[in-house]
């Protein structure tokens, strides 16, 4: 199985990390929130399955509810797997930025 | 919208997996909630659309294949894609052909729907009616006037209970508008009653409607007129003066639907209407018949209630002897742009353009399903072996016949597809070059049917292409199939050899057609119009402004180098006179005629020719007050057979009490567009009703001289704009829609005549092929290219011929019919059928030789080896 993260897999991780617990429309707000950028429904359903396969993210269906017209919606949570991996990626990025030198004008 | 549209939960029911099914829905409800609030209902069902077509990117959450709609797409469409790969000639060929058929048929139904579409927008359409004044049906003159009198309106809203509302307006001629220290000439200045927002579906996008028309100094600005004068300032509380008068800005309307008879750029209150000084009528004149008047009914039938009531009403209002010489008709809203009421300040189109649209694009469409199934007869007959294997291994007819039709369906499809892509670009392109605006989304907020119509049809031509093809290879017995007697056989030649026919005829008519609206736009161009046109400019001057330094003017322009005359005159050629009753003592009854003013020395500068008598002239005073000049025309009307015999004669205009002797007769010249004969016209001398300076210039540096009259102008009125237009090209506007006509006419003709002959190379393509052995056989016994050729192309001349013959009649007959909407027309010829005949004859000749050179290159050995 394997375990890499491609760029938008990690964001929306990410997001489900910081949001305990929640769907497929409220990514999609919370992603053009933070990024400043729309994404279409269909590509991060996508995403949450692979992460499932993964096993980095859980899902559940949950209550419907008014503005979904009375549907039920999937819920995803991160696994602690995922959690790990996330936090593992990060520490390894900081790592390695560290190395950059400082005060480094040339690339200013 | 609060319910997923219908076609969006049927593509999910049967798309996709149901499992996911529930989680799809949910999410597309909740995208439909979140846009709800700034899109309009169009945008969110594409939107959501594109959403769902999105899912299916993603096979984890389709329905298993066992479901039967996957069964069908495997079966059929995977096949028909291959097919399709395949012979990628054919389908190009044959992809083109359709994409612009119905590109042409998308902008064809866009144009006609727009046309047929006017003034619906407004929600009470179809019970404003407009008010119009009727001579025609009474039998006392051909008039049909637009306009009533002023208190027609609240006259008819205070007696009938029927009238709910009613809102008039007076039409401004162009005025000089002034802007800060900027002047502008305008039109579109309308006065307009308060009621306007409560009749019509009008509506301000700053300003409030209900006090924007209040106070008399108020005037609203269209939004485009705003954005000219401010920019994206705000308008409202800005001063402007029109005519010297100030008014404030209390209102900016909304740009209504481009189809709209009625575009007001100016709103001024009607109450601030004052009678122009000199005219001899006041408010309360019954008779005074200038002012457009909308009345809105309580219910659309009252209409023919108020017809019969109406013939009271008049008993009421009016003198005894006025009473039976004209009618009151209501004309329904819708009615007005295409009806035959005419009227110079709306906007109107031609049912003429619409018959024409509608027909070409009818034979367009179906040229292109014959086209279609041509080429995919003789791209089937190739498939014979398939189709003997697909039946070998029990394949049933009715398989047989799905798969053919789904093939051709899903490249109409494609076809559409590609063009509904070029079709934004294609209608900008329409709009630039031959100026036909035609706003896609606007029609389309309007009409949503027509999107599901646009897919019946392709699914329709689709079917009706493949529909052929698929029913003889269906027959064709699979043993036959398979031992190849039939890919030499004729299966399906004589239903191509009529089709082919049939696209002859229907290029030939419209070559014909093109040809005869070309001759007649050209003869109309050219046409001698009684005076020199060429190398004429015309100078507008506001009426009071010209009174007072007309002699000046004219003799500071005389100075200029390279100006060799100037006269004025009261029009610019362009038919725009008003009409009054003329009686001679020699007549019976008094008859309508044209009325021009012009200045002394006119005819001389236009190069208009007196027949009798002499021009009005400075040194005889009394001119001004009782001399009239008239064209032949008009002599003859009144009854003299020499124009010798008119002059000196007294002429009386019975309405306005003005009498005036002939002092002279001049040769007939157009004054109006050759739309119209050259109608009776009657010359005055007042110098009140003068407003253009005609100014006869040299061949020279243009724009120099053009820089040296308008020092001249800023000179003489500092205040007013300059508006210096050049007669040759003004009168050329006013055929402006007839040459759009004959260019998108021509347009058409082009691409029936290349679809044509598409059509004509699949056919000798399929010929050729079918003979390659015989033409190999010839080869060797002696044959040359000549020969072959002669043998190739003798059915295709016979059959050109046979068309020919067929649609000259039919040809003649449509086309003598459009002739008659001008006054001044060609003459259709018999050799003219002959020229299109011959045109199309060399074509199919050039795409005969392209394709038999290929056989005749191949080595006889080579074809006849097998036998």
């Amino acid at each position: 199985m394997n375990l890499q993260l491609g760029t938008l897999e990690e964001m929306i991780l990410i997001i489900l990390l910081m949001k305990e617990e929640t769907y497929g429309v409220e990514i999609a707000k919370e992603y053009k929130h933070q990024l400043n950028q729309s994404i279409s429904l269909p590509a991060i359903h996508v995403v949450l399955k692979r992460l499932e396969k993964k096993g980095f993210v859980r899902s559940r269906m949950g209550d419907p509810t008014p503005e979904r017209g009375g549907k039920g919606k999937r819920i995803y949570k991160a696994t602690p797997q995922g959690y790990e991996t996330a936090q593992a990626l990060q520490h390894r990025r900081t790592e390695i930025w560290k190395t950059i030198p400082k005060l480094n004008f040339s690339h200013q | 919208m609060n319910k997923l549209p219908s076609f969006i939960e049927w593509i999910v029911q049967s798309l996709f997996s149901d499992q996911v099914q529930e989680e799809v829905r949910g999410d597309l409800e909740e995208e439909m909630h979140n846009h709800n609030a700034d899109h309009t209902n169009l945008q969110i069902k594409l939107h959501l659309l594109f959403v769902t077509l999105g899912f299916l990117r993603y096979r984890y959450i389709w329905r298993s294949s066992k479901s039967s709609i996957f069964m069908s797409f495997n079966h059929t469409f995977r096949p028909a894609w291959r097919n399709l790969k395949k012979d990628k000639v054919s389908a190009l060929l044959n992809g083109i052909g359709l994409t612009i058929g119905f590109s042409l048929s998308l902008i064809i139904s866009l144009m006609l729907i727009r046309e047929l579409s006017y003034d619906q927008w407004h929600s009470k359409s179809d019970r404003i009616f407009r008010v119009t004044h009727d001579e025609q049906s009474t039998g006392r003159s051909n008039r049909h006037l637009p306009t009533v009198g002023p208190p027609v309106g609240p006259a008819l809203m205070e007696t009938y209970t029927e009238v709910e509302n009613y809102v008039r307006f007076r039409d401004i001629p162009t005025q000089p508008v002034k802007v800060g220290s900027n002047s502008f000439y305008e039109s579109n200045l309308y006065y307009v009653d308060s009621t306007l927002f409560s009749v019509f579906d009008f509506t301000l996008k700053s300003g409030d409607q209900k006090t924007a028309l209040r106070l008399s100094n108020s005037v609203i600005l269209s939004d485009k007129m705003a954005k000219k004068y401010f920019g994206d300032e705000s308008a409202i509380g800005k001063r402007i003066e029109i005519a010297d008068t100030p008014y404030i800005v209390t209102g900016v309307l909304n740009s209504p639907p481009s189809t709209t008879h009625l575009s007001p750029g100016f709103i001024i209150p009607f109450h601030a209407f004052r009678v122009p000084f000199g005219y001899p009528v006041t408010l309360n004149d019954w008779g005074w018949i200038s002012f457009d008047t909308y009345v809105l009914l309580q219910d659309k039938t009252d209409r023919d209630l108020l017809h019969g009531k109406l013939d009271e009403f008049i008993k009421v209002h009016w003198s005894e002897e006025r009473v039976g010489t004209f009618k009151f008709v209501l004309q329904p809203l819708e009615d007005i742009y295409l009806g035959d009421v005419e009227s110079d300040v709306v906007a109107s189109g031609s049912w003429t353009n619409i018959y024409a649209l509608s027909i070409t694009g009818f034979l367009l469409l179906s040229l292109i399903i014959f086209n279609y199934t041509n080429i995919s007869i003789a791209q089937s007959l190739n498939r014979s072996k398939e189709v003997g294997v697909r039946k070998a291994l029990g394949a049933s007819k009715s398989m047989i016949i799905t798969q053919f039709s789904m093939e051709s369906v899903l490249l109409a499809f494609l076809a559409f597809g590609a063009s509904l892509a070029l079709l934004i670009p294609t209608l900008n392109l329409l709009g630039y070059s031959v100026g036909v605006n035609v706003d896609f989304y606007e029609i389309l907020s309007f009409h949503n049917w027509l999107i599901p119509t646009w897919i019946l049809l392709v699914l329709l031509v689709g079917l009706l292409g493949g529909a052929y093809p698929a029913f003889i290879m269906s027959k064709v017995k699979a043993l036959v199939a398979l031992s190849r007697a039939i890919s030499s056989g004729r299966l399906g030649l004589n239903v191509r050899k009529v089709l082919v026919t049939l696209q002859f005829i229907i290029t030939i008519g419209l070559l014909a057609g093109s040809i005869i609206i070309y001759q007649q736009i050209s003869f109309m161009r050219d046409k001698d119009l009684g005076y020199d046109k060429s190398s004429l400019a015309v100078l507008r001057v506001p009426g009071p402004a010209l009174l007072q330094k007309a002699d000046l003017l004219k003799e500071q322009l005389s100075t200029i180098p390279h100006v060799s005359g100037v006269a004025i005159g009261g029009g610019r050629m362009d038919g725009d006179n008003g009409s009054v009753p003329i009686k001679t003592p020699d007549m019976e009854e008094s008859r309508p005629m044209f009325i021009e003013a012009v200045d002394y020395g006119y005819f001389e500068t236009l190069g208009i020719p007196m027949v009798a008598g002499r021009e009005f002239d400075q040194s005889f005073p009394t001119d001004s007050a009782s001399a009239v000049i008239v064209n032949e025309t008009a002599a003859y009307l009144m009854g003299y057979a020499t124009p010798e015999d008119a002059i000196g004669k007294a002429i009386r205009v019975s309405d306005i009490r003005i009498s005036a002797n002939i002092i002279g007769v001049v040769a007939d010249y157009h004054f109006s567009s050759l739309h119209n004969e050259i109608g009776p016209l009657a010359i005055v001398y007042p110098r009140t009703m003068l407003e253009d300076v005609y100014i006869r210039i040299e061949p020279t540096n243009l724009l120099t001289l053009v820089e040296n009259i308008e020092a001249n102008w800023n000179d003489t009125f500092p205040e007013l704009p300059f508006d210096l237009i050049f007669l040759e090209s003004y009168l050329d506007q006013l055929y402006h829609e007839d040459v759009v006509f004959a260019k998108m006419f021509q347009g058409l003709t082009m691409i029936t005549l290349i679809i044509a002959c598409l059509g004509l190379y699949g056919l000798v393509s399929l010929i050729t092929t079918q003979k390659t052995k015989e033409i190999s056989v010839r080869k060797v016994l002696g044959a040359n290219l000549q020969d072959l050729l002669i043998n190739l192309f003798r059915p295709f001349a016979l059959r050109i011929l046979l068309a020919m013959l067929l649609v000259s009649p039919l040809a003649y007959f449509l086309l003598t019919k459009w002739l008659n909407n001008y006054a001044y027309k060609i003459e259709i010829t018999w050799w003219l059928f002959l020229i299109a005949g011959c045109i199309v004859l060399i074509t199919a000749l050039l795409a005969t030789i392209l394709h038999s050179l290929k056989v005749y290159r191949i080595n006889p050995a080579r074809t006849l080896k097998d036998d």
